[in-house]
């Protein structure tokens, strides 16, 4: 899967969670997961769960906190689907 | 000859095999791909350590095995370089791009004999990550039209430890490409395929630990078992009033798996709950610091089925470990205000135990704990009704916020019942 097939799937998911459609240019690989995404600590969690179900993928404490921008998430899952 | 010093030298192993790479081994699909190997195949593994040969020698001990191994492991030392010999172990120079042991290789396959080849050319102490795989295999399989059976193994050597294996079912690469000499693009194709084939089978590994870990019955779950039957009778002899709003008794006997939720008054809210659900299992979602730096108490408190939570960050395996517990018919217990409250007020909730609920699709049994006036007092609590999950909606973070806030106002409603 490529990275931007990953991005775009991850935006869906966000927007799920959110509730509302969002515009998917406002976010790039390079965005800040903590500062730019307008999501409080539960909803982190929530995209977390969510992003494991839907890419099959087994994510860790030790994982997450490398996580700085949407790119770390969209490479690890890369290298591990 | 060479297959009485292959015996040999796997005999000398057995003894370690059994103290430092004791195993639990998994399959994908049992009937198709067994411990035992028929005709010819090459085997793919990942690979953490330098025993993962001898290891997996003892997971196919019907066949003898010759394995690719880079000619710098055979020059570390004399006892290597002969134990690999007597192994039949394929020499590989990376360096001089000598590809004598694709031909020795394909002599190997083509007697219907197996082969073990580690594709990620490396050893990698990160048991977490899986490196890129080199595609040599993938014309070996083809020229001898062998298929491959796909191995993960954690690396989990050690005394008192055990590795987990997993077997995957057999890739025939024959069936994807019509030729035997593909091209660039059909190699990594190929290569991806494997690739992906390993890595699923590392998330299959991962679950079924977890399945395990379920399952066995240890002293830990023995002592939480005992103490939780013991604080049942504990506290129907001690008193403890408790008060019913729009429920009766027999939610004490509910069977489903519901989240609690409750104000936090002090440390013996905990107890007070499980003596209350003595017939269920419970844990209890508590504060990382009072498992810091006491070894003995982190014991008993994960007997007790206390989970650790680090409330200053994204505790994500706290997370997964509450949804585990869910998903096997426990009860969990939340004090969703975050801390405990010394004073005689109700602080706003946290939106985790909702979004839990939501996530597990479960109930969630509002309590209401009074706080002790005199030591004298009998504690009372007020139990609530459900407070439902629907289970074919998906939850957005404003319903998760709506929710907690309407939980907030049920469990400050049994307050009233009993705060005047």
């Amino acid at each position: 899967m490529k990275k931007e097939e990953i991005l775009n799937k991850i935006i869906d998911i966000y927007e799920n969670i959110i509730g509302e459609e969002v515009d998917k240019s406002i976010f790039t690989l390079e965005s800040n997961i903590k500062n730019d995404l307008g999501i409080n600590s539960v909803g982190l969690l929530y995209l977390i769960v969510d992003i494991e179900k839907e890419f099959d993928v087994v994510l860790h404490n030790q994982s997450i906190e490398k996580f700085v921008t949407l790119n770390d998430v969209v490479t690890y899952i890369e290298q591990n689907i | 000859m060479s297959n009485l010093l292959y015996f040999l030298t796997t005999f000398s192993a057995v003894i370690p095999n059994l103290i430092y790479f004791t195993r639990r081994t998994y399959y994908e699909n049992k009937k198709s791909q067994g411990r035992f190997i028929k005709g010819r195949a090459i085997i793919i593994s990942n690979h953490i350590s330098i025993i993962d040969y001898m290891m997996l020698i003892f997971v196919f001990f019907t066949r003898k095995i010759r394995c690719l191994v880079a000619s710098v492991v055979f020059k570390k030392n004399k006892m290597l370089n002969l134990l690999l010999k007597m192994c039949g172990a394929i020499k590989v120079e990376r360096e001089s791009y000598d590809l004598s042991f694709i031909q020795k290789s394909i002599d190997t396959l083509n007697k219907n004999k197996v082969l073990l080849i580690f594709p990620e050319a490396r050893l990698d102490k990160d048991k977490s990550k899986i490196r890129n795989f080199t595609t040599s295999y993938i014309l070996l399989a083809l020229k001898t039209k062998s298929p491959i059976i796909p191995v993960y193994n954690d690396g989990n050597y050690g005394f008192n430890k055990r590795v987990h294996c997993m077997i995957g079912e057999k890739i025939y690469l024959d069936k994807y490409i019509d030729n035997d000499n593909p091209t660039k693009e059909e190699l990594e194709y190929l290569n991806k395929i494997v690739m992906s084939k390993i890595k699923e089978l590392k998330n299959k590994t991962i679950k079924n630990i977890e399945e395990d870990k379920e399952k066995r019955y240890t002293f830990k779950k023995f002592l939480g078992d005992f103490g939780r039957i013991n604080l049942g009778w504990l506290i129907r002899l001690k008193g403890i009033k408790v008060h019913y709003k729009n429920v009766d008794k027999s939610i004490l006997k509910c069977k489903k798996p519901f989240i609690i939720c409750a104000n936090h008054t002090g440390f013996s809210d905990p107890p007070i709950l499980m003596g209350l659900f003595y017939k269920r299992r419970m844990n209890i979602l508590a504060a990382d610091i009072i498992f810091k730096d006491h070894k003995v108490r982190s014991y008993f408190l994960e007997a007790a089925g206390c989970i650790s939570i680090n409330r200053e960050s994204l505790d994500f395996n706290a997370i997964k470990q509450s949804l585990n517990a869910l998903n096997h018919n426990r009860i969990l217990t939340i004090f969703p205000e975050g801390r405990i409250e010394t004073e005689d007020k109700m602080n706003s909730l946290k939106g985790g135990a909702v979004l839990l609920a939501t996530l597990a699709k479960v109930d969630i049994l509002p309590i209401f704990i009074k706080r002790k006036e005199n030591k004298k007092d009998k504690v009372e609590i007020v139990i609530g009704p459900f407070v439902e999950i629907d289970k074919n909606k998906v939850y957005s973070l404003k319903d998760v916020d709506e929710l907690t806030l309407s939980l907030f106002n049920e469990i400050k409603s049994l307050r009233e019942e009993v705060v005047k």
